[in-house]
């Protein structure tokens, strides 16, 4: 009893580090769900909100001179029409690639489409080891874990995606977490439109999102568009996700690794478009 | 508990600025850590048992708030601040220099045990490497603004009679 006494500080600092290293390990085995604050994490959300939105725009108005709003407003007319241009062409490609089955296959892009969730950015995780950001939807508004979270832009025709943002991880009431593309828990299964090969990919520590073919003779070009491949079930089919920047041959040379440029910048993340499934 | 209630007030507001606006001055890719700025700040003026108080609900907000595997920054924060708090008796309060020396170590501290947990959550960290240039100048700007946010505290204690 006077063991205790004497060291109950050191005993309860040994107990509490325990306590969470179970705790990491039960969470990360996902026998242990997430904490949900409740109205403090809703109170905390919100003010999140305010902030972010705070940055936002004090970031915006340093940046941006009055001569040059016309410019950019222009821009972004001009962005989105690449953008959708620049989807029709990978659409475009893919059936032509599968040629057998063009009209099938062409009915089926035409018609394909999507409940979403229009969200914003409100935290984001600046640190060196992960990249995750939290956004100010949640299961009041539809969003499930494993929803699909693009960068998407709304024009007179509809929806246009830009790319492949990550996945949502956890959800509470009024917010939820994504992990993007590039955090290495994330792993997407692809499909190389030019040559119609699928293989994985994942994000790193270094940002950098990597993967290799299931088949491993096969090889890539630079310039390569991928979109998800749907294997797997996670993953919506046909989301663009990037191009290949660099193919670089591994250490036992019979296979190849792919580096994989992001259809999106993560940096500049504000609105983005969850797939409710 | 007058005390403790600012210190908490101010580690969610810290942890606000820190998630939603410090974000925007990412450009080099690393940004001050403000939440552990702080952290250290109160673990060197109170004893352990409050510093790990204050570093589990630290790391709380970020793994509730953003991460999906619940505990690894309320471990990290909790060791940081339960070990500072134990030691904060026996250091000099009174000099800049120890709150920036603390702050230096505790960044090291900080990215170590993650790297560490991330191996043992076998992630690659074998390219951890590419991280370093920004953890030595988030060590570097932590260290030095470190003496501004004590300022700060300092001042925000005295303006509501809280007693350091």
């Amino acid at each position: 009893m006077n063991f205790i006494r004497e060291h109950f500080k050191k005993i309860l600092f040994f107990l509490t580090i325990f306590i969470l290293i179970i705790m990491i390990g039960l969470s990360s085995i996902g026998r242990m769900e997430g904490t949900d604050l409740g109205f403090f994490g809703n109170l905390i959300s919100g003010l999140q909100k305010i902030t972010y939105n705070t940055g936002l725009t004090l970031t915006n108005s340093f940046y941006s001179v009055q001569e040059i709003v016309k410019m950019r407003e222009e821009n972004i007319m001009l962005t989105e029409t690449v953008y959708s241009l620049k989807d029709q062409v990978r659409i475009l490609e893919n059936i032509v690639n599968k040629s057998e089955a063009l009209e099938t296959e062409h009915e089926m892009k035409k018609n394909l489409s999507y409940d979403y969730v229009v969200g914003q950015v409100i935290a984001l995780d600046a640190s060196n080891w992960f990249s995750r950001f939290t956004i100010d939807k949640g299961e009041n508004d539809g969003i499930k874990q494993n929803d699909i979270v693009i960068k998407a832009v709304k024009t007179e025709d509809g929806i246009v995606q830009i790319g492949l943002l990550g996945i949502v991880s956890e959800t509470s009431s009024n917010w939820a977490k994504v992990i993007t593309l590039l955090d290495e828990s994330c792993k997407v299964s692809f499909t190389d439109i030019d040559n119609d090969e699928s293989g994985i990919l994942q994000g790193s520590i270094d940002g950098n999102v990597t993967g290799y073919f299931f088949n491993s003779k096969i090889s890539a070009d630079i310039g390569d568009n991928l979109v998800t491949s749907g294997i797997g079930e996670i993953y919506i089919p046909d989301i663009y996700i990037g191009d290949v920047k660099e193919v670089v041959k591994t250490t036992d040379a019979s296979t190849q690794r792919i580096v994989v440029a992001p259809a999106v910048e993560f940096t500049k993340i504000n609105r983005v478009y969850v797939l409710t499934k | 508990m007058k005390r403790i209630g600012l210190m908490a007030l101010l580690i969610v507001i810290f942890f606000i600025f820190q998630t939603s606006f410090m974000v925007f001055f990412n450009y080099f890719n690393f940004i001050p850590n403000f939440s552990l700025i702080l952290l250290v700040i109160f673990a060197m003026l109170s004893d352990g048992l409050t510093a790990g108080i204050l570093g589990i609900i630290t790391g709380m907000l970020y793994d509730a708030m953003i991460f999906d595997v619940f505990g690894i920054y309320t471990l990290i924060y909790f060791f940081i601040g339960a070990i500072i708090g134990s030691f904060s008796d026996d250091m000099f309060r009174e000099n800049y220099i120890i709150y920036s020396t603390v702050t230096g170590i505790s960044t090291i501290v900080m990215h170590f045990l993650q790297y560490i947990i991330l191996f043992f959550l076998r992630f690659k960290v074998q390219t951890a490497v590419s991280v370093l240039p920004g953890i030595i100048f988030e060590t570097a700007i932590n260290a030095v603004l470190v003496i501004f946010v004590l300022k700060f505290v300092i001042y925000l204690f005295d303006l509501f009679k809280v007693k350091i």
